[in-house]
């Protein structure tokens, strides 16, 4: 290579970096920057009216599992947090199975009706990402509170002779989450869907299977790609979600965001809320790493 | 092979649509086929062929009439409880797995030992030649390797009887020509009942043990591959079979006369008015004035190397075309607007009355 082309090269492989800079410095600040300050804050003692000491302390992560007795200064498990992470967990796995119940139906439906009623359906799904989160939770509420749409419906047709108390509990949130994302579960299930081969369905009867070895045998192996992207979509922001366990749920029945939330308000205890912030994403990574790889080996199976 | 009966289709309707609106697409239709026989349903798309296969396998229920496997009326059992298989026209192979998995769907789905579907399978896979591609995925294979997994799995559960779909539209003319062979050995091998859809009336008159011609919904005729050829019973089975010259006659005793004068010999039918059909081959040249010969001008020829078709008008306008051997020279010694005589052979003529 001469020195002329070799400075060619150079100077082309500079170009290059020079015109990924923007998105580099935008990769930076918005995605690793704010999440390693976040692990350094879950590193430092705490300030006393908030924000961080500069220092290094692990007493943050030990505040994940347990507290500390202000008198003695001994370890207890933390129940209250466990508590909230086992609620976080079960809720945002039932909402996910459940969105799933409700949503594969629904895309299928969708993916069954002629080209021009399919476009209407989807807008439908849509509408509801028109409306902000805050305002559809309320509108939630006002259905399942105890003098609520439900309850007054209810009593009056006599099938019930008590108000139900359904707000601010479990229930509620997982109501209110399944609601929310259920058209993230839809949409990526309906992309499946639609290119999904309807023939297949005949070849697969044809073989002597019947309704429901078609579905486990034939579409959900092969629509497994929109199940997994479905299921994520709708796992991941269960999990961290705010709004609607704060709605819906109280203040007593918290979910790892609002516990969060709370740790950097009132608590006044920014690492512990940092220290929480990283051990979802951990929790959250873990989830899909272990969901993916099993999907997977189910795919290579063929079962 | 039995006469015993496989399928029988008793006055079978099938409507597509409400009221008025309604589309028949099969008009009381009733046939039966044979076990161990490979029976084509020959048409033009949009006959019914396909509904009435469709009617056999279960996809679709008939609009009235009864459909009958081996005495048992079928008609409304669903796909999955018919012991019939189907290979689709698209071939509509699993993509999820494998080819062994593909040929071993039925026998798993109807709950076999495992070690049965697998040596049913590879049975199955040698009997396509097929065994070294076990472990693909069917996106990895040629048409025609799907073509023959396709087979190979509708025959892994060893139906009583096969309903092929068009299964060789989408192969190119050699392969096609491969498949026909081997379709054929594949039947004489398992001795199942094959019953096969096409729109070619070649691969129809090779294949078949005998052929159903369907046209508009209806059955026009059912009969082996020479009685279709040779004996059609009506215009459409004539002209969709082969190539027919069509002759406007008049009765006269025994005989018929054409509209150009000529009267002919043929076997007579109650009709006064008919249409006299004879094949192109069945028509032959003969020297100017000779007797009986019916006088003709060459319009136009057609050279297609082993024949060469003659188009010949008669004297009031009737065409006719004559396929006439090439002769060794390469020159039959024939010419464009040149006077000529034809003659039929007289037991190819068929009458049909319409």
């Amino acid at each position: 290579m001469s020195p002329a082309e070799q400075a060619e090269v150079t100077r082309s492989a500079r170009t290059g970096w020079l015109l990924s800079a923007p998105a580099l410095v935008v990769l930076t600040l918005a995605a690793i920057g704010p999440l390693a300050i976040v692990v350094a804050y879950s590193f430092m003692p705490p300030g006393e009216y908030g924000n961080v000491t500069w220092g290094f302390s692990l007493e943050a992560w030990q505040g994940i599992l347990f507290t500390k007795d202000i008198f003695d200064g001994s370890l207890a498990w933390a129940d209250a947090n466990l508590t909230i992470f086992w609620r976080s967990v079960k809720l945002s796995v039932m909402t996910t199975v459940f969105a799933f119940l409700v949503g594969f139906p629904t895309a299928w439906f969708i993916a069954t009706r002629p080209p021009k009623a399919r476009a209407m359906w989807l807008f439908l799904i849509t509408i509801p990402f028109w409306t902000n989160l805050l305002i559809r939770t309320f509108a939630i509420t006002e259905i399942i509170r105890k003098e609520g749409l439900l309850n007054t419906v209810f009593l009056k047709l006599h099938i019930i002779s008590q108000p139900f108390e359904m707000i601010y509990t479990d229930t509620a949130v997982f109501i209110g989450m399944t609601y929310v994302y259920l058209p993230l579960m839809v949409l990526p299930l309906f992309a499946s869907l639609d290119r999904f081969d309807m023939r297949l369905l005949e070849a697969a009867y044809d073989l002597y299977a019947n309704p429901w070895q078609v579905l486990r045998k034939v579409i959900m192996p092969i629509v497994k790609p929109g199940i997994i992207a479905g299921s994520i979509l709708v796992f991941v922001p269960s999990l961290g979600a705010y709004v609607t366990p704060r709605l819906l749920g109280g203040g007593k029945n918290m979910m790892i965001g609002n516990f969060i939330e709370l740790q950097f308000g009132q608590g006044r205890n920014w690492p512990l809320g940092a220290s929480l912030s990283v051990m979802l994403l951990i929790i959250v990574t873990g989830a899909l790493l272990v969901y993916v790889r099993y999907a997977n080996r189910e795919t290579r199976n063929g079962h | 092979m039995t006469d015993s009966i496989a399928v029988e289709a008793r006055r079978v309707v099938k409507a597509f649509g409400q009221g008025e609106t309604a589309v028949r697409a099969l008009d009381d239709v009733s046939v039966n086929i044979r076990t161990g026989e490979f029976f084509t349903l020959l048409g033009p798309s949009g006959c019914g062929k396909t509904t009435l296969l469709r009617l056999i396998a279960g996809f679709e229920m008939p609009s009235d009439g009864t459909i009958l496997l081996e005495g048992a009326d079928i008609t409304t059992l669903p796909p999955n409880k018919r012991p019939v298989n189907t290979v689709f026209q698209s071939y509509a192979l699993f993509p999820h797995l494998t080819v062994a998995e593909n040929v071993g769907f039925g026998l798993e789905m109807l709950g076999r030992p495992k070690a049965e579907v697998a040596a049913t399978t590879a049975r199955m896979l040698a009997l396509v030649k097929l065994e070294a591609l076990a472990n693909r995925k069917t996106s990895q294979l040629s048409g025609g390797q799907q073509q023959r997994v396709a087979l190979a799995r509708a025959l892994a559960p060893a139906p009583k009887v096969l309903l092929l779909d068009e299964p060789l539209s989408a192969l190119d003319l050699k392969l096609r020509k491969e498949m026909q062979i081997e379709l054929k050995r594949l039947q004489l091998e398992t001795g199942i009942t094959f019953i096969f859809v096409t729109h070619d009336q070649e691969e129809a008159l090779t294949m078949s043990d005998r052929i159903g011609v369907m046209s508009a919904g209806k059955l026009q005729q059912v009969g082996s591959p020479k009685e279709i050829y040779n004996h059609p019973v009506n215009r459409f089975v004539a002209s969709f079979i082969g190539e027919s010259n069509f002759l406007p006659a008049t009765r006269e005793g025994d005989r018929y006369r054409l509209d150009c004068g000529a009267l002919i010999a043929a076997p007579t039918a109650k009709a006064d008015r008919v249409t006299l059909t004879v094949r192109p081959e069945q028509v032959r040249l003969a020297a100017v004035g000779e007797a009986d010969a019916i006088p003709a001008t060459i319009t136009n020829l057609v050279y297609f190397g082993t024949d060469t078709h003659c188009h010949l008008s008669l004297s009031d306008g009737t065409e006719v075309v004559a396929r006439l051997q090439s002769p060794a020279t390469g020159d039959a010694g024939l010419g464009l607007g040149q006077a000529v005589a034809l003659r039929f052979v007289p037991e190819a003529i068929q009458v049909l009355e319409d």
